[in-house]
């Protein structure tokens, strides 16, 4: 698989505290990565990191197979856009203007990609209207803007969907789907907001203290958070040729215990087992959501 | 770094409060030579009457200007694109040069053409004159380096007031200095006399600068060339939010 964003062991610290603590990700070329974290797990400092705006302590990264330490890395940002924390954005400048500007910054030899930005995030009818006089959501799709200019191939966004409204976060949802399908844009977006990342992402990053807990793609996390039938038996064998009869989807986990994937009558299943000597110890239901199974993973109220 | 340039220009050109101090200064110039006129005055040392508001000036616009990039977090956008950081850098030291260089021309420039063309000119020494506005000249960049320094490195709107109480900080050593220098022949504060920036702009007026001008210009450059590697080097090594 080629990766747009890899980085190994990265460490960054804040006078005594470990923002980032030996953090390995790999950002999958094409993808939509969510980054989840809770508030200062560390996923801005790594943004700010892999951005240039601050330097490691140790470990390292690579963009698009360049390494941070290598001259050629701000080539490789060339190729990215970000939007990092707050709107980075001239506050007495248009919406417009604003995109001019950035223009200027990256060297786009025209202004024509403006208007079209300015109605990618529906600000195309904000006119003279200065952006100090925006809306917080208003401010966050230009911020989106500004990071498009240029049509980098790698956006980096830092919790997009603070402020928004209900039909802004429903917007900015579908840009960034359709940069990610119609342009192949790889896309590393960071929230807490875990709803709306899983309607989002191909990829899942779970950070935690600085540290990775867990990086896996979203038909496994998908499977990790499936509702299912948690039965634990003496012998799942016997119980694998059983659900194999009943034509059910299930996945043997250990020597005893498996997930079963329908919605099964108990009664019949449990007859069979017991008429082939194969006992049934437990059987409880599960019906993990994102949020529950994140907070599996970093330890729920033992880290609060 | 001509992106950088083309962008940061294109917001100077733009910036309203700029052009009001550059024509603020061309009027005192205007009125200065039109006052002499009146007084039937000779030209003399008239193109630097006023240098002294300079420096404060060149802190306040330049400082702002340097400053806002941070009060909007729009540094950010130039190193994710891909900027390098010591170019970030000098671009705005450029930048603070050209406000410096145009304030101390709409001073300057405007009443040399008005006062040679309007005044008497019996005693004014060319030469004397000339080299005076390149130390002059020189002084006014020294400030826009420091206010680089300060306000790349303070990143914060507050540096330009940080910038601003550095400069009243240097008129108050200058002026110890020339306590100690009535009382005791002090070296230190001699040499302070001599060359520090905030003095020398008060000792154009009187063509003081003269016989020690070669001096005084490397001595001003040397703190050119040294205030701005070493700004460039902190800028490079330090963490942006």
């Amino acid at each position: 698989m080629e990766y747009v964003l890899t980085t190994n062991g990265l460490c960054k610290k804040y006078k005594k505290s470990k923002a980032l603590d030996d953090l390995t990700m790999n950002v999958p070329k094409g993808s939509i990565y969510g980054f989840v974290g809770r508030n200062g797990a560390g996923k801005t400092t790594l943004i700010r990191v892999i951005c240039g705006l601050q330097y490691p302590n140790d470990g390292e990264f690579t963009l698009y197979g360049v390494k941070n330490t290598d001259r050629k890395i701000d080539k490789s940002r060339q190729r990215m856009g970000a939007v990092v924390e707050t709107p980075s954005i001239y506050l007495d400048m248009t919406a417009a203007k604003n995109l001019e500007h950035q223009c200027r910054i990256i060297g786009v030899p025209s202004f024509d990609c403006v208007y079209e930005l300015l109605q990618l995030v529906g600000l195309e009818d904000t006119g003279r209207k200065k952006v100090k006089n925006f809306s917080l959501g208003m401010r966050q799709r230009l911020s989106i803007a500004m990071a498009l200019v240029g049509n980098p191939d790698f956006l980096v966004l830092d919790e997009p969907i603070n402020g928004l409204d209900p039909q802004g976060i429903i917007e900015t949802r579908e840009l960034i789907l359709k940069l990610n399908r119609e342009r192949g844009t790889t896309i590393l977006i960071s929230s807490h907001i875990l709803d709306e990342l899983s309607r989002l992402a191909t990829h899942f990053g779970f950070i935690h203290n600085g540290h990775m807990v867990k990086e896996l793609s979203a038909e496994e996390l998908e499977n990790a958070c499936r509702k299912c039938i948690h039965i634990k038996v003496s012998d799942t064998k016997i119980l694998a040729s059983v659900l194999d009869e009943m034509n059910v989807e299930y996945k043997i986990i250990s020597e005893d215990t498996a997930d079963i994937y329908a919605n099964i009558k108990v009664t019949p299943l449990v007859l069979a087992l017991d008429k082939q000597g194969c006992e049934v110890i437990t059987m409880n239901q599960q019906d993990e959501s994102l949020e529950s199974y994140f907070i599996s993973l970093v330890g729920g109220k033992e880290n609060e | 770094m001509s992106k950088l340039l083309s962008s940061m220009f294109n917001r100077l050109v733009k910036w309203s409060m700029f052009w009001f101090v550059t024509v603020i200064f061309a009027l005192i110039s205007v009125l200065e030579v039109l006052q002499k006129k009146h007084m039937n005055q000779d030209f003399a040392n008239l193109i630097f009457d006023f240098t002294n508001f300079l420096p404060i000036a060149v802190i306040a616009a330049a400082g702002i200007f340097i400053s806002k990039d941070y009060a909007n977090n729009t540094i950010r956008n130039k190193i994710i694109v891909g900027h390098k950081r010591s170019s970030i850098y000098i671009a705005n030291w450029i930048l603070s040069a050209c406000i410096s260089i145009i304030f101390f021309l709409a001073l300057t420039a405007t009443a040399a053409v008005l006062g040679l063309t309007m005044l008497r000119t019996q005693q004014v020494s060319y030469n004397a004159l000339l080299v005076n506005w390149l130390i002059g000249l020189l002084v006014m960049l020294v400030h826009s380096s420091i206010v680089t320094f300060i306000c790349m490195l303070g990143k914060g709107s507050s540096s330009v007031l940080l910038a601003i109480l550095v400069h009243f900080l240097t008129l108050i050593m200058v002026t110890i200095a020339q306590l100690f220098e009535m009382f005791n022949n002090n070296k230190v504060s001699k040499f302070l006399l001599e060359f520090f920036p905030t003095n020398v702009i008060f000792k154009l007026n009187t063509y003081e600068i003269i016989d020690n001008a070669a001096l005084a210009a490397i001595y001003l450059t040397v703190i050119i060339a040294a205030v701005t590697l070493l700004g460039v080097y902190i800028f490079n090594r330090t963490d942006i939010k």
